[in-house]
């Protein structure tokens, strides 16, 4: 017998042998929570670092904050934390943008009233998706279509309530996507909004646009990038805001 | 996956879960550490679904089945024990039986070394050729035919009846 044969004898055998399993029901879900749990023992061991990191990301960013930044794909391996991300035209936001993921930002899209930065699980175009015609409904974001299970998180500013009672954006459950999270194919929409009160630096934040709005779209299943976004939005912090708070989102 | 769309995770696993599985069957010869193996690098995969589509899904949880499993095999998290002789259980076997050949093969490949037992499972159970093996496993082909050979001559060792024949048996029963 050539060792050709006994490969190919090896092949039939080990199909023979090999037992054909039963799938388990419950497999998709167990694989959900497994995922989530890795996410969730992620961001304990984050969280353990973010209060500390977010004191010293906020003191080493200097008043003139730098260009933002602008589609540029962070690879996995060069921040396992995720890299700070810092936009002076959103009231000082600053975040830590999950491994992977791609930022932009901000910019005043076609139909938006003011500057929007957006962060996603993929990469953003810098033009614009749509023109000033045809944004009449929902403001053009960087994205023609959102990748199934992906997730589009979109920054902005709003008037922002009186009063800042909590330190962290808290997502809620919109009934149904807005038409900018559904123009890209966007199944589920969560909104939150931040109001930032600035004692020390009245030019930031002045007018009525004291908060920041965020809105994650995601297209279904996308609990992995939600866990991810949330995870993200659990490191924003606001340069020189004192104090900072949420309020329920405008819709 | 052909079709020119994005696979669904979902629909992969569905269609593919199986075949995985049985991968994960000969590395760890456990059902319940298979699907745990299996169950471990889908979470690991899923978070990442969407880049991974545009090469080779199959090929990426494939590598990932095998890389995490020589993790296992190398931190002894299994609590597995190569055994220095096959167990009683195996020692006359009749091979030609289905579950005994399932009990007695199983057997020979989880007394590989790890590596070879790798090679075996994707050369011969999942048919891969020696390029697509030596990527999958970061090694050259040359080192994956020398650990194919070493596996074949141990396996030929240990079952020798089988190998030389048991497909003309296999052929007589159909």
């Amino acid at each position: 017998m050539t060792e050709a044969d006994e490969e190919r004898e090896l092949r039939r055998l080990l199909e023979r042998a090999v037992p054909r399993l039963p799938a388990p029901e419950q497999r998709m879900r167990q694989v959900r929570r497994r995922v989530l749990r890795r996410r969730r023992r992620r961001a304990a061991g984050l969280s353990a670092g973010v209060a500390a990191a977010a004191v010293a990301a906020v003191l080493s960013w200097p008043s003139a904050a730098p260009a933002p930044t602008r589609e540029e794909p962070v690879p996995a391996a060069s921040a396992p934390t995720g890299r700070p991300v810092h936009y002076s035209e959103l009231l000082g936001l600053g975040y830590r943008l999950p491994p992977g993921w791609y930022a932009q930002g901000p910019v005043t899209q076609p139909g938006a009233p003011s500057p929007m930065a957006f962060a996603a699980t993929q990469p953003l175009s810098r033009r614009p998706a749509c023109t000033e015609k045809t944004a009449a409904d929902a403001p053009c974001g960087p994205l023609d279509a959102l990748d199934r299970g992906g997730a589009l998180v979109t920054f902005g500013r709003a008037p922002g309530g009186k009063s800042a009672t909590e330190t962290a954006f808290r997502l809620q459950a919109a009934k149904s996507p807005a038409p900018a999270c559904r123009k890209i194919g966007g199944t589920r929409e969560l909104t939150a909004a931040r109001t930032v009160l600035r004692e020390a630096s009245p030019d930031l934040g002045t007018g009525e646009d004291r908060a920041v709005t965020v809105s994650v779209c995601l297209r279904e299943p996308a609990e992995a990038s939600l866990a991810q976004a949330r995870e993200m939005l659990a490191t924003a912090v606001f340069a020189g805001a004192s104090p900072t708070g949420t309020h329920a989102p405008g819709r | 996956m052909t079709g020119g769309g994005e696979p669904d995770f979902e629909e992969f696993v569905a269609a593919r879960g199986p075949r995985m599985l049985r991968v994960a069957w000969l590395l760890t010869g456990d059902a319940h550490q298979a699907e745990d193996l299996l169950q471990t690098v889908l979470a690991k995969v899923w978070p990442k679904w969407h880049r991974i589509t545009a090469d080779n899904p199959e090929a990426y949880v494939r590598k990932a089945l095998v890389n995490t499993h020589a993790s296992w095999w190398q931190r002894r998290w299994r609590g597995e024990v190569p055994h220095g002789k096959l167990p009683d259980t195996v020692a006359a076997p009749d091979p030609y039986d289905a579950v005994d050949l399932e009990t007695f093969l199983g057997a020979a490949v989880r007394r590989l070394p790890a590596r070879q037992r790798a090679v075996v499972v994707l050369r011969y159970f999942e048919d891969l050729s020696v390029e697509e093996t030596a990527a999958t496993l970061g090694c050259r082909p040359g080192t994956v035919k020398s650990q194919a050979s070493k596996a074949l001559k141990a396996l030929r060792a240990q079952v020798p009846a089988a190998m030389a024949e048991g497909g003309a048996r296999d052929d007589r029963g159909r």
